[in-house]
């Protein structure tokens, strides 16, 4: 892949290589190779149906990709678990919400972090809260969630629950999150707060950012670099500065 | 199966938390004491139906009231908690003593597949899993307990074997480990689906299992069956020939039951299995080994069934293949559902069902099964998310009128 001038010579820290997947007759992810540097935050655009979710789920272990290698440092993943992946530094969120309703906000996160605290044998005979009280009311700060602790999450409203969702990935302390559409459905006011979150994590705490999203305003300000999709396959990759100016771009997404 | 109206009712505990200051807990306390002390004192029955039985109907009144008007997160929710789990023991512990064998095969079945249903509701209420093989797994554990602690001779493949006579509590201990081995081993193959298509593979091994009891007849003696008599069983020193020490046996297993269950589910495991109950797919994203907890839950429960069969075996002192076939299954699964998936009282509510309460209606004569059947439709009708999750939604009703009064 060619390596824009702020990628030059650095290592990356997830390398995806010459990835596929097919579903029947469809060709989802057609050859698609891209790298996540350590620290940056990489966005990643395109029309709907071009291949950005299941890429996603290629990377992250959902789905087994047909051809292709993922290597996280120097360590190759490509046929593990997702729950292993999880382990080895990759969070992630989904595009549809996806947090436990029958659980308080405090168990959720609680659930998030415990598998990456303990051995399975381990949490048997530990105490139910495996002193996580402490990590977990960090998080429950840093997003505005600690007035909805004891609350169960069920009972949440969207964005609350968006937090939430978002909030769970962070329980593990991972190297690289991945957040599928994290602006979808969420209003003006709480957009600003979220890019602000991600922002904050990216530069105190170094997590780096893969985000697959639709709003070009949000994911333009918010990205070093972003790789547009189209039909399976990487169109092209760059600042969001030359992308707003590339033609491509605007024709197959921005709409002309 | 989240239940948002548990939700709703948690929440309304929450808010009545900070409300409630405790005052009424040395009066609860000294009331269910008092209940207690009825429990223990009244010289229960020599015949079954007596006056007795309204003080017992009372104090059920008592407990079931405390639980539906006192917060569960408060002092008083917990010394109600406590107190009723106490009474509930000591009913199980007092009320059949003395009575006809009839009554104490009725309680010691009650014991032991309580413990079965405690181990379906694991599986299924808690990790989400549908197994209708528990039955199975009963069959497995009675069938090892029997076969190694008679001394017996069997015939298999042509090779006569002399079977071991070991202790009765090793036997049970053995059943509950070859019970999980057979679920680890149908589980590797089996938990690679979910839902309807998990509960037709363990459905197909529930028929699998009666037919090899049935035709293997050098090893189980076939349809014919086999007779186990109490005779010289001993345990711990305690002679086992009168049915009232052996069901305390039994009881004390469904206690350790209780406990173990109880410290699983609040333990981080019982958060991974309702995280893969409510979102498999989120909860191994977060790193959660799915296989590996479906399979400890499926292990677990069926563990329990195989140490119940054991207890089953010696308390009926007579063992068939028919006991083990699907009926029986389905009886564990109604009684999992119809006393609340997911709780931990459901199961001792639902099991009653399926033992005491089907068999009191025998008095109704030939029709009595027509009649439990119609009991079953009504009670999932008025509460179907099962009696304890009814029970739930019922008690944030009231605190939730309370508070608007």
């Amino acid at each position: 892949m060619t390596a824009t001038a702020a990628t030059e010579g650095r290592t990356p820290l997830v390398r995806v290589s010459n990835v596929s997947k097919r579903f029947g007759g469809i060709t989802a992810v057609n050859d698609v190779s891209f790298d996540v540097y350590p620290g940056e935050i990489l966005g990643l655009i395109g029309p709907n149906g071009c291949g950005k979710t299941t890429l996603f789920n290629c990377v992250l272990g959902q789905y087994r990709s047909d051809s292709g290698t993922v290597t996280v440092g120097d360590t190759e993943v490509t046929n593990w678990m997702p729950h292993r992946r999880a382990k080895y530094g990759l969070a992630r969120t989904f595009q549809l919400l996806q947090v436990f309703d029958s659980m308080t906000v405090r168990d959720n996160l609680m659930t998030a972090a415990q598998p990456h605290i303990s051995t399975i044998a381990g949490q048997l005979f530990k105490s139910p809260n495996l002193s996580l009280d402490d990590p977990v009311d960090a998080v429950l700060n840093r997003f505005r969630l600690g007035h909805l602790a004891d609350e169960y999450a069920a009972n949440l409203s969207f964005g609350q629950k968006k937090l939430l969702d978002t909030a769970m990935a962070f329980m593990s302390t991972p190297e690289v999150v991945f957040l599928d559409e994290p602006a979808g459905g969420v209003n003006p006011g709480m957009l600003g707060d979220l890019e602000g979150r991600i922002r904050e994590l990216n530069t105190e705490q170094g997590v780096t950012f893969a985000i697959v999203e639709h709003n070009m305003e949000f994911i333009f300000g918010l990205a070093s670099r972003v790789i547009v999709m189209a039909e399976g396959s990487i169109l092209m990759e760059g600042t969001p500065a030359e992308e707003r100016a590339d033609p491509r771009v605007v024709k197959v997404y921005l709409g002309a | 199966m989240s239940g948002r109206d548990q939700i709703v009712d948690d929440r309304d505990l929450t808010r009545a938390k900070s409300e409630d200051r405790g005052v009424l807990s040395p009066l609860l306390i000294a009331g269910l004491t008092l209940a207690m002390a009825f429990l223990v004192w009244f010289p229960i029955g020599r015949s079954e139906f007596t006056p007795v039985m309204w003080l017992w109907v009372l104090v059920l009144a008592g407990v079931v009231a405390a639980n539906l008007l006192i917060p569960r997160a408060s002092r008083n929710g917990t010394a109600v908690r406590i107190m009723s789990t106490v009474c509930f023991v000591a009913f199980l512990i007092v009320f059949p003593f003395g009575r006809a064998n009839s009554t104490l095969t009725d309680f010691g079945l009650y014991a032991v597949f309580s413990v079965c249903v405690i181990g379906m509701n694991l599986m299924f209420g808690y990790a989400g899993q549908v197994s209708i093989a528990q039955a199975a797994f009963l069959g497995i554990g009675a069938y090892t307990s029997v076969l190694l602690d008679t001394g017996r001779e069997i015939e298999a493949f042509g090779i006569v074997i002399n079977l071991p006579d070991l202790p009765f509590l090793l036997t049970v201990v053995i059943a509950i480990a070859v019970a999980m081995l057979f679920s680890i081993l149908i589980g590797m193959a089996g938990l690679r689906v979910r839902g309807p298509w998990l509960a037709f593979v363990t459905l197909a091994f529930n028929v699998l299992v009666y037919i090899v009891f049935n035709n293997e007849v050098g090893i189980t003696n076939g349809s014919r069956g086999i007779i186990v008599r109490r005779q010289d069983l001993e345990v711990l020193g305690i002679d086992m020939t009168p049915l009232q020490n052996y069901y305390y046996l039994c009881l004390a297993f469904l206690v350790l039951t209780m406990i173990i269950v109880w410290w699983i589910v609040r333990s981080p495991w019982g958060r991974s299995f309702k995280a893969i109950r409510d979102n498999s797919q989120r909860a191994s994203s977060l790193g959660i080994d799915v296989r590996t907890y479906t399979l400890l839950a499926f292990a677990i429960g069926s563990g329990l069934a195989g140490g119940a069969g054991a207890l089953y075996a010696r308390l009926l002192e007579y063992i068939e293949p028919r006991s083990f076939f699907l009926g029986q299954s389905f009886d564990f699964l109604f009684a999992t559902v119809i006393g609340g998936l997911g709780t931990l009282v459901g199961p001792l509510i639902g099991t009653s069902f399926i033992t005491i309460i089907s068999d009191s209606l025998r008095v109704l004569g030939d029709w009595y099964r027509f009649w439990f059947g119609l009991l079953a439709i009504v009670v999932l009708i008025v509460a179907p998310r099962g009696i304890a999750g009814s029970f739930n939604l019922l008690r944030a009703r009231i605190a939730a009128k309370r508070r608007g009064s």
